[in-house]
């Protein structure tokens, strides 16, 4: 009965030993040819000393994501007012050198202090009209001509200024207190 | 007229008559066939061993009747002596499970591996429990007996097949039939086995733990390089276990090498189906009433039940500790996939998983163990061949 215990005993270790050196010649294989639980590691272990070697590039300023959401929007503003964004942006005292690509085009490219990243609005571009760019700065009389110079009142509000003063509402005296 | 030739034509009656326990193993080759049949309970073998034990218990027994000089046997002893009483058929099987066996869930997470080993556990419990009924005047159980009734709780019916053929080989008795029937119908019970035992051992906790599964890809040179290191390794560890596991590592090989697609679905198709009608037939055939109907059967039929649950428990218990030490990180159910039916055993424990909490997915947790436990079974009996003479 006792050879049949050890018969037990040392066949139960011996599966056991098979099965944890199949293990290992797998973890092995792992770190070998990559993948598995070991080659992960090794990935993980290969992005932590990736900013080590970035040590040299110039520091990026935390809270990056921000400044490049505060640009865009920035450059969206202006641009809605016919107007372009600089080369650097102030906040809290702090410059910040920028870029902003085109903002029809998804995705759009914002650069803050070299540090890229690529925004969309559900894979559109900012909806950024082209008729906002129009200039309604107020010209000379007789330096321009044509509609747009004419359209200073939408139609649909029942008038609009021409060289021959208002017409429309204003003509009928509809706008009159 | 020729009287003496009007009795043949009766003579099959006659036998019957005078062995009316060959009616019962017709009944038995019925019942198998309706449980494959009716209930689907692994109906790719118990269908072709039913109808085996139907043509062995035919009267006159013409069908297993051994050639002699100037005589041809029948067809199923044929069937015997030339593709079971050598191995062969087995072996083929493993060839065709290796070339159907996905082992990336295991390489991706090779911690799991060593559940398959605890798993084992209920392989040498049954095979202890044996050798103790066999010291009763009932049964004629002896440690060959032991390892064939043993092997029954790796739920791995290739190698309970294997086991038994060997031991036969070496002198001992003949239960093939029996614990062949025995382990293919407790492999399709694993359902019905497995989760009051999974239940008993575990809380609702631990049932809810959930696993995240990350996947991890395993490179192509990995998966090619595996089966061929897993043979030297094992054949150096314990070679008695080489034919098992070399044939089906090289049948994985050909899965994973790409390059013949060819012989990888012949070797998973057409081979594995021809292989299941021999081997079907082949064990069916051994099972005559004589053999069949002991006492001995009933008792290894209680054992695979043990065998089964004992293997069931040791993966579970192991799945515990793994629990623990990895702070709550392993789900222990999924150590009960270690027994080697597959995929039954992962399926069972996912079942349970998404009973506790539906949204907790464990099925690729616990195909690692569940392959694992193949190796698991072919090692151990491995070590029966190497230990017992």
């Amino acid at each position: 009965m006792i050879e049949d215990l050890l018969v037990c005993v040392i066949g139960l270790a011996v599966v056991f030993v098979v099965l944890a050196v199949l293990m290992f010649v797998i973890i092995g294989m792992g770190r070998l040819f990559g993948g598995g639980e070991e080659g992960a590691e090794d990935a993980n272990a290969a992005v932590k000393t990736k900013p080590e070697e970035t040590k040299q590039e110039p520091p990026i300023p935390e809270g990056a994501t921000e400044l490049a959401a505060i640009t865009l929007a920035m450059a969206s503003y202006l641009r809605q007012r016919g107007r372009e964004l600089g080369p650097y942006i102030t906040i809290n005292n702090m410059e910040y050198q920028v870029d902003v690509g085109d903002l029809h085009s998804p995705p759009i490219s914002v650069e803050v202090n070299g540090e890229k990243f690529r925004a969309s609005l559900n894979g559109e571009g900012l909806p950024v009209s082209t008729q906002i760019e129009l200039n309604l700065g107020i010209w000379p009389r007789d330096t321009r001509r044509g509609p747009f110079w004419r359209a200073a009142c939408p139609p649909t509000q029942g008038g609009y200024w021409s060289r021959g003063g208002w017409t429309g509402r204003q003509a009928a005296g509809m706008d009159r207190k | 007229m020729d009287v003496g030739g009007f009795g043949n034509i009766v003579a099959g009656f006659t036998d019957l008559a005078d062995q009316p326990l060959m009616v019962v193993m017709l009944v038995i080759g019925a019942v198998l066939i309706y449980l494959g049949i009716a209930k689907k309970f692994e109906p790719l073998l118990l269908i072709p061993i039913g109808a085996g034990i139907m043509l062995a218990n035919l009267p006159l027994a013409e069908l297993i009747k051994p050639a002699t000089e100037g005589e041809v046997g029948g067809f199923l002893w044929y069937f015997q002596k030339y593709t079971l009483s050598n191995e062969l058929l087995p072996l083929l099987v493993f060839l065709g499970l290796g070339a159907l066996t996905d082992f990336e869930p295991m390489l991706s997470h090779p911690r799991t591996i060593l559940l398959g080993a605890a798993a084992q556990l209920g392989v040498f419990i049954a095979f202890l429990g044996t050798l103790a009924l066999g010291l009763l005047p009932v049964f004629d159980f002896g440690p060959k007996e032991a390892a064939s009734v043993g092997i029954i709780g790796g739920a791995d019916g290739p190698t309970t097949i294997y086991v038994a053929t060997s031991m036969i080989q070496q002198g001992g008795r003949d239960i093939l039939g029996a614990v062949a029937v025995a382990a293919y119908s407790y492999m399709a019970l694993v359902p019905i086995i497995q989760p009051p035992i999974i239940r008993l051992l575990t809380t609702k906790e631990e049932r809810m733990i959930k696993m995240p599964y990350t996947f991890r890809p395993v490179s192509k040179r990995a998966l090619i390089i595996f089966p061929i290191a897993s043979t030297i390794v094992i054949a150096l560890l314990v070679p008695k276990a080489a034919p098992l596991i070399g044939i089906m590592m090289f049948g994985n090989l050909l899965r994973v090498s790409g390059v013949v697609e060819r012989l990888s679905k012949a070797a998973q198709n057409e081979l594995m189906n021809i292989v299941i009608i021999f081997l079907g037939l082949s064990v069916g055939s051994t099972m005559t009433a004589k053999v069949f109907l002991q006492w001995e059967t009933i008792a290894i039929f209680l054992l695979g039940l043990v065998a089964f649950a004992f293997s069931t428990a040791g993966g579970v218990m192991l799945g515990k500790l793994m629990c623990v030490l990895s702070h709550r990180q392993i789900n222990p159910m999924i150590g009960a996939a270690g027994v080697s039916a597959v995929p039954m055993a992962a399926r069972v424990v996912q079942a349970m998983a998404s009973k506790e909490d539906p949204s907790n997915f464990l099925i690729m947790h616990a195909m690692g163990p569940n392959v694992a436990g193949v190796i698991g079974t072919a090692t151990a009996a491995g070590v029966f061949l190497a230990l017992i003479n």
